[in-house]
């Protein structure tokens, strides 16, 4: 941003580009399909799956070339940008490379500068909180896998967790053990893969590549536990599936000295690397305020100086047995709820190594029915996650299937973040922000 | 939903100071305890926000991780589930509200708690309760053009079965 630079200044025809759409009249659809469809194939001469579908939804590809998406903003904000010939609408996503999977933002620009950003979500909706409602409490845990794909360990103990409490049972201490080393990989897990597509956003391709040599050690220890690399349907109500096979806490050790040595190498390769720093130190500052407000959790809340971990705050699972810290962070920018969670994989690895010294013997799986009805009520059970507080609202009927089945997801409430954190910066620093907060788009969209 | 002594082993001690503190300063609010050693308050739709904003100012909870809304059809009520937490003193309460079916509106926490805005659009595009005074209720999840709100109870779904695309060989 040298003062040499002059920019240049903006073109007033540019609105010559857009084209101008019929309006839609009743009966119309036909004929605007047939020139969309044309307009399509001379863009690029491909035709889409759904082409010959006649149905009331084939006119959006009216929206494919240039106009601006007015729908996704206020009207006022529309009536704005109008009226201001320097400001341009850009749509970004749903499908850019770096938003996570399917996140799309509406940006207002001012040169290259964001004016406004609007996060439009629900690309990924798959009714999650309907089909609970369908499904037994039994199918729920495997469903809820699907809810965080990345952290599937710890979705299924929010809701365990809450059908226990209200079958009024308790899981056996050795299956708490266990949820508790399981939980704690899953972290570790979901913050290397979290390293690596930071630095991929921010194109830095190879501690992409270092990470998931080490995230693939800690997914062949979930292999080894539970048959399953991603959605593992492990946690049961009263403890967990199956005990550790033998020789599980040797593999977990070999893992957890493996990660010990490769730490350093990481923030060699990119925690202090100056580019890195550079583009992430004073980028995107929550302020405590807002980062409470808005309903921040996890390594956000904690990277905005806010010191609460639900592991001490409100321990679950016999997490107040165990020695650890809470990683906290007071400069509030991507940099700082980066460090959060690279220091939180070094506290996961002690948690892990205590619960592995400590664990009991016993069963890892209480005497529970197998076809449960809970008695009614109603009950929310709150866990840590890797991206922060996961509630679980669960009301029960009496029937075997719950009545009404709320997930408040961390995510949800980041991706609402990127209303005003973005504003002031560059189109390039977006990028940065959205890795920050980490979104998975199976919980923000459910 | 116990009330009385008998949840008390659950309660922590910052929500046994709230629970004091607001039998102390508003007689008329009828807290109850949860099993769960929450602090259970009621209230009628037109006193939530005052409460709510008491509750954040006098009471230090700063913290909404949760609101949402259960579909009670038989009884003809949405009822309002907002969670509470005080980030320094660890006291927990829940607010609940009944809402009529018939006229699914409520007014806004949106200013009270800002993380409220999203879920007040969540809640507005799965049950379809119009917030009042909400500064951008639109749909979240579903497109403007849904007919419907689809965790309501008695959601038929009216849309034509779309047809299967089939690869033709």
């Amino acid at each position: 941003m040298g003062g040499a630079r002059t920019r240049p200044e903006p073109q007033t025809g540019a609105r010559e580009n857009v084209i101008e759409l019929p309006v839609l009249a009743e009966g119309s659809v036909e004929e605007i399909s047939g020139r969309t469809r044309q307009r399509a194939r001379f863009r690029g001469d491909f035709e889409y799956p759904g082409d010959d579908f006649e149905g009331p939804n084939v006119n959006r590809w009216q929206y494919l070339p240039q106009t601006p998406p007015v729908e996704d903003l206020l009207v006022e904000e529309v009536r704005e940008i109008e009226g201001n010939e320097r400001e341009m609408v850009m749509n970004m996503g749903p499908q850019h490379p770096s938003t996570h999977g399917v996140l799309r933002c509406v940006l207002g620009l001012r040169g290259e500068a964001i004016t406004r950003c609007r996060p439009d979500i629900g690309y990924l909706h798959r009714c999650h909180e309907k089909l609970n409602e369908l499904w037994s409490y039994q199918g729920t845990i495997a469903l809820s896998d699907r809810l965080d794909y990345l952290a599937a360990m710890t979705n299924e103990l929010a809701f365990v967790l809450a059908v226990e409490k209200l079958l009024e049972i308790e899981p056996t201490e050795r299956a708490d053990y266990i949820r508790v080393i399981c939980s704690e990989l899953q972290r570790i897990a979901s913050h290397l893969l979290f390293f690596g597509t930071t630095a991929l956003d921010l194109g830095a391709v190879t501690p992409f590549l270092h990470s998931f040599r080490e995230r693939e050690a800690v997914y062949d220890v979930f292999e080894y536990i539970s048959g399953a690399r991603l959605l593992y349907n492990y946690m049961r109500f009263g403890g967990v599936r199956t005990d550790f096979p033998p020789g599980t806490d040797k593999k977990i050790r070999e893992v957890l000295d493996l990660l010990e040595n490769r730490l350093p190498e990481y923030h060699d390769l990119l925690s202090y690397n100056p580019i890195f720093a550079v583009r992430t130190q004073g980028v995107g500052v929550l302020s405590r305020d807002d980062a409470i407000a808005w309903g921040a959790a996890g390594p956000v809340l904690r990277g905005s100086g806010v010191a609460y971990d639900l592991r001490k705050a409100d321990p679950y699972s016999g997490y107040e047995k165990f020695d650890f810290k809470v990683c906290v962070e007071e400069s509030g920018d991507v940099w700082a709820r980066f460090m959060v969670r690279m220091k939180e994989i070094e506290e996961s690895i002690k948690i892990i190594r205590q619960a592995l010294d400590g664990l009991p013997e016993g069963d890892a799986r209480g005497q529970v029915p197998r076809f449960i009805k809970p008695p009614p009520g109603e009950v929310y059970a709150r866990v840590e996650g890797p991206r922060g507080e996961l509630g679980c609202y669960v009301v029960s009927d009496g029937s075997d299937k719950p009545y009404r089945c709320h997930w408040r997801t961390p995510s949800f409430h980041h991706v609402s973040l990127l209303e005003f954190v973005p504003v002031g910066h560059l189109v390039a620093d977006v990028v940065a922000i959205i890795g920050s907060m980490d979104p998975v788009f199976g919980e923000v969209d459910k | 939903m116990v009330e009385g002594d008998k949840a008390q082993p659950a309660m922590n001690d910052g929500t046994r100071q709230v629970l004091e503190a607001i039998r102390r300063d508003h007689p008329d609010w009828q807290p109850e305890v949860t099993r769960w050693g929450e602090v259970q308050l009621r209230v009628g739709r037109e006193d939530l926000q005052a409460v709510a904003r008491a509750l954040r100012d006098d009471h230090g909870f700063n913290y909404c991780p949760s609101e949402t809304v259960v579909d009670y059809v038989k009884e003809g009520r949405f009822e309002l589930d907002v969670r509470l937490f005080n980030l320094d003193t660890g006291a927990k309460l829940v607010l609940k509200s009944d809402l009529p079916r018939d006229d699914a509106t409520c007014p806004t926490l949106a200013g009270v708690w800002a993380t409220c805005k999203w879920h007040e659009r969540e809640i507005w595009d799965m049950f379809g309760v119009r917030f009042e005074g909400h500064p951008d209720l639109r749909r979240v999840f579903l497109s403007e053009s849904f007919q419907g709100y689809p965790l309501r109870k008695d959601f038929v779904d009216a849309r034509k079965p779309r047809p299967r695309l089939v690869r033709q060989r």
